[in-house]
């Protein structure tokens, strides 16, 4: 009777929240192209479905957004400039990633200002300049490990030809 | 910082037109996430052991509300599945 019950629960149609989903796409659609204010409507508090839904739905997107931006760079930025609306957060990212790729002097400059209130912005710029550094510490281990692949000389040649002619043996 | 109170259903009013608006500018008609009944019509199946099937074989992708009570599909997700599934048609004329 009991495992009856356990398989039936596995497999009953369960009627989803309708607000809970109607939240989350507009979580999901609003972290898109707002997603300041989309981040300011995440700290209302409150447990109705539709609400959990909303930022259940904005989380989502920015956790793609995140991936995204660490997969594929330029995939996302093409993205954004096709965009109508601006999007401040990851353009400041954006920006830290090229900042770093192009003028790596200012990277300590920046990393290491102090800032009583640092912007939100600021923050996403130094998100931006942390990512791409990680990125050019993995290329960069992958190239030292290649290299010390290459170079590993062939064990055969190490062996001395005729060990009779070796002078240090000799003496 | 100045705080404006306003009532949770004018505010949630406001929050659907602004979705609204950009739905129109992005031609966007549909939500991209659906409930399990819409999937399974999108799906054109009628199972949930079915539905269940394809989210447990990765086949779809899916969200899950905290606590496991609403799923939710990522319409994208099924009509990739029914591109990756679509048979080209043989070509007669071909030698």
């Amino acid at each position: 009777m009991a495992k009856n019950r356990f398989i039936k629960s596995q497999f009953v149609n369960h009627e989803p929240s309708k607000q809970y989903e109607v939240g989350f796409n507009k979580g999901y659609m609003l972290a898109q192209v707002l997603p300041a204010i989309t981040e300011q409507i995440m700290d209302i508090e409150g447990n109705n479905p539709g609400l959990r839904g909303f930022k259940d739905g904005a989380e989502l997107y920015r956790l793609e957004v995140t991936r995204g931006f660490l997969l594929d760079k330029k995939a996302i930025d093409a993205e954004v400039m096709s965009m109508n609306f601006k999007d401040d957060w990851l353009k400041s990212r954006i920006q830290g990633y090229e900042l770093a790729e192009k003028m790596p002097d200012m990277v300590s400059m920046i990393m290491t200002a102090e800032m009583d209130n640092p912007s939100r912005n600021m923050e996403a710029l130094k998100e931006g300049i942390t990512s791409y550094l990680h990125d050019s510490m993995s290329d960069l281990k992958r190239a030292w490990d290649k290299s010390a692949k290459d170079s590993r000389p062939d064990p055969s040649h190490d062996m001395p030809h005729d060990l009779d002619k070796d002078p240090d043996l000799e003496r | 910082m100045e705080v404006i109170c306003i009532q949770e259903e004018a505010f949630w009013k406001m929050v659907d037109e602004v979705v609204a608006y950009i739905k129109s500018t992005s031609g966007q008609t549909e939500d991209r996430w659906v409930d399990g009944d819409r999937a399974k019509q999108l799906l054109k199946i009628s199972s949930d052991t079915t539905l269940q099937k394809y989210r447990d074989e990765g086949k779809i992708r899916f969200t899950q509300e905290p606590g496991g009570r609403v799923i939710l599909y990522d319409r994208e997700s099924i009509e990739k599945f029914h591109e990756n599934n679509a048979k080209e048609p043989f070509s007669h004329g071909k030698k």
